[in-house]
């Protein structure tokens, strides 16, 4: 019992292991390889959107309980609008 | 199973380190395949830990003395409901936890890597699977916990009677995979900058680990608090012992790291102090675990007889200076996005916020190391207890309180001074009132008075601001109040998951505060009949049955309690002698409500039928317990996604991208 649960967990090892590798080799020679990057930045682009709305949202709350002055509240909200769009006109480009 | 579980540690070893090759090489070489397969052993990594750790389970649930470990820290006596306990009971049994935790923990973190993490990825990888190595190593060569008698005995030696507590069952565990769970923040950090990423990409990930992993070393913290308080006797919750102030120091500077990383997240500041702060956490965790394994003080929470302290030392040393040369490589490619702009701003708060806490990790440093310092240059030892923490530490945390009263009323980048007038003016005037109440009904002492003072001044600045947030939603849209302040809540989870977390820090100063400036102790000795009064409750003595177990002795003893003539509880204290370790444990009898605890424990057993008592009336300690479940709540709340997380399958790397230059 304990020989069969080593040899599959040493199986489930190797298999793991050598997977990316095998997975290459199988994939069509003319396919190139699925890369991240442009996947990758957009989705990092929609997080740091998310992060300017974010910071939008508690700086309006802070504006609304009267902690900022109007013109301060006024000169930060264009500078995270600024933020915001181009952050979307980069996402624009990567389509 | 023992066979098999000691086939996986090895095998876990290989796979560690290859996955550190695999990934350094891969990233290299600018090998996509080579990366991947070196991220997919650290998942494989879990499989093979977890099969090594239900091996060792296995053992102690049959009781296969022929494994050392097992008998050292099991017998036949022992409940079963222990194995879980007994498992990592042990140096070695508790190195195979944190290392299948860090598995387990970085499994997941790689995993679910953001994005902006992804061209670095390989090189976090690397760094954990390094530290993987390291304990894995340790446990294959030092310290294996499936390592075999010559013969195997009849029966083991039993479990730590200290241990047979419910506490034991998430207080160990807690702190270990908290002090080796600071790893994931700090790799995310130092992959970055390898990777030659000086700026906010790990932040994410940085943040949400290190406010998970916060939570996870303060449950911890406050559970070994409850378990000294009741099993050890003595009455409190915190000793200021070396090994104690090993785990407390790492979770300030954690403390200090998840509010600074906020001011980088939202104004993309403090980036080279953020890396420092998350390397001094993680150089403190590694500085407890030498403490708790065969460091130079022995202590309650430590393994007595480890010798693996020169090993801990020399990873504490590693952990220090190279992440320090990886700092100073990476130097100029951390400058800050953004400066302050105001002394009066939420950034310069949090800045304050982060000295004090620093003040406080050094002070408590200084106390925990100067004993030995003076052992060896001045040749004798001069201990540092709780004065000198009262003294250096009070006035600090008293000061962090105020901060968490005002601080969160400060808005970023700058603050109007009316408005800010205007904001504190409501918790100001309910610390003055506690105040003044406080006076007229005579509590005096300054430390006290202005505690609760700043206890009252957080918590109404924190309703005020739900109610004020309330109150503007309604005005804005419309919300009932009902409805609006839950979605003023999970509008900005991050802020007021936050506020939730510092309700809890509310309740445990006041615990803290309530017992240590008025807390009652008194030590008498009763024979059966007689009684005692302290405080206004008056203990009867009524019996004592001695009970004769197998491997113990218990002294179960009935008191009775009374307030103004009536019976309030009858109360069973117990004392147990454990002869296989020549030892006396005690079960404290406490009677708890919010207002004060009433606590008996018996101390001794006399020849002549007397038992000796120790009864503390201890005000306000029932918060401190209660802060637990509030703070994991408000932890929940804060790290809770505002949306689906996006999960893509981390399909192909794109090394060149990331390599270090």
């Amino acid at each position: 019992m304990q020989l069969g649960l080593a040899i599959a967990v040493a199986l489930l090892v190797v298999g793991a292991v050598a997977w990316p590798f095998l997975a290459g080799r199988w994939r069509a020679s003319g396919d190139p390889p699925e890369r991240e990057d442009g996947d990758g930045a957009a989705v990092t682009g929609s997080a740091a959107l998310e992060d300017v709305y974010e910071a939008i949202r508690t700086l309006q709350m802070d504006h609304n309980l009267g902690r900022i002055a109007d013109g301060d509240f006024r000169e930060q909200l264009d500078e995270y609008r600024r933020q915001a769009a181009e952050i979307m006109r980069d996402l624009d480009r990567q389509g | 199973m023992a066979d098999l579980g000691a086939a996986c540690l090895w095998m876990g070893l290989a796979l560690a380190a290859y996955s550190c090759f695999a990934s350094v090489g891969g990233q290299l070489r600018g090998s996509s395949a080579l990366v991947d397969s070196g991220r997919k052993a650290s998942y494989v990594l879990v499989v093979v830990l977890l099969v090594s750790t239900l091996s060792l389970v296995q053992s102690f649930i049959t009781r296969d003395f022929s494994l050392k470990y097992v008998a050292e820290h099991s017998n036949l006596a022992m409940p079963n409901i222990y194995t879980w306990v007994a498992f990592y009971a042990g140096n070695e049994g508790s190195l195979l936890y944190i290392a299948f935790a860090l598995s387990v923990m970085a499994a997941l973190a790689i995993w679910l890597a953001p994005a902006s993490t992804r061209p670095t990825l390989a090189w976090t990888t690397a760094i954990l699977m390094l530290i993987e190595v390291f304990f894995l190593a340790v446990m294959g060569f030092m310290a294996n916990p499936f390592a075999k008698l010559p013969f195997p005995v009849p029966d083991g030696q039993g479990i730590n009677p200290l241990l047979t507590h419910f506490g034991m069952f998430f207080h160990p565990p807690a702190l270990m995979a908290g002090l080796v769970g600071i790893s994931i923040p700090m790799a995310f950090s130092l992959g970055n900058l390898i990777g030659g990423k000086g700026g906010d990409e790990w932040i994410d990930a940085g943040r949400a680990w290190g406010v998970g992993i916060w939570a996870l070393l303060a449950a911890g913290l406050l559970l070994g608090s409850w378990w000294a308080y009741t099993i050890l006797g003595w009455g409190g919750f915190w000793f200021w012992d070396p090994v104690e102030n090993a785990a407390f120091m790492p979770w300030i500077a954690l403390t200090a790291f998840v509010h600074s990383i906020m001011v980088q997240k939202r104004r993309g500041m403090f980036r080279m102090w953020n890396i420092v702060l998350i390397d001094v956490a993680f150089a403190l965790a590694l500085y407890g675990m030498f403490m708790n394994r065969g460091g130079p003080v022995p202590s309650v929470h430590s393994f007595g007889a480890s010798t693996l302290g020169w090993v801990f030392l020399l990873f504490l040393a590693f952990g220090v200076i190279v992440p320090l040369a990886i700092f100073f490589w990476r130097y100029d490619r951390m400058k800050s996005a953004q400066s302050l702009d105001s002394m009066l701003s939420r950034e310069s708060a949090f800045l304050v916020n982060n000295l004090l806490l620093l003040g406080i990790a050094f002070a408590t440093l200084w106390g925990t190391v100067y004993p030995l310092l003076s052992r060896l240059f001045a040749e004798q030892e001069i201990t540092v207890a709780r004065p000198f923490y009262d003294q250096v530490n009070g006035p600090l945390m008293l000061g962090l309180v105020l901060l968490m009263g005002v601080g969160p009323l400060l808005p970023w980048r700058r603050a109007n001074l009316r408005s800010l007038q205007r904001a504190v003016l409501i918790p100001g005037i309910a610390a003055l009132a506690t105040i003044a109440v406080l006076l007229v009904v005579g509590i005096r002492q300054p430390y006290a008075v202005v505690g609760f003072g700043l206890c009252a001044l957080v918590t109404a600045s924190i309703v005020a601001e739900w109610v004020r947030g309330t109150v503007a939603r309604r005005r804005s849209v419309g919300d009932n109040p009902a409805v609006g302040f839950v979605r003023l809540i999970l509008a900005n989870r991050p802020r007021y998951g936050g506020y939730i977390v510092h309700l809890a820090v509310v309740m445990v100063a006041l615990g803290v505060v309530g017992q240590s400036f008025y807390g009652v102790q008194r030590d008498v000795a009763l024979m059966p009949g007689e009684s005692v009064t302290v405080q206004g409750y008056t203990l009867e003595y009524v019996d004592t049955t001695a009970l004769a177990f197998s491997d113990r002795t218990e002294f179960r003893t009935t008191v009775e309690v009374y307030r103004d003539g009536e019976l309030l509880e009858t109360m069973h204290p117990q004392r147990t002698f454990h002869p296989a370790f020549n030892m006396a444990s005690t079960r404290a009898a406490i009677r708890s409500t919010p207002v004060e605890d009433f606590y008996v424990v018996p101390s001794e057993n006399r020849e002549d039928g007397a038992v000796g008592f120790r009864i503390l009336v201890n005000p306000l300690v029932w918060w401190m317990w209660v802060a637990g479940p509030v703070m994991i709540f408000g932890t929940v709340v804060a790290l809770w996604p505002s949306r689906a997380p996006v999960r893509r399958p981390v399909v192909v790397p794109s090394p060149a991208t990331g390599a270090a230059d």
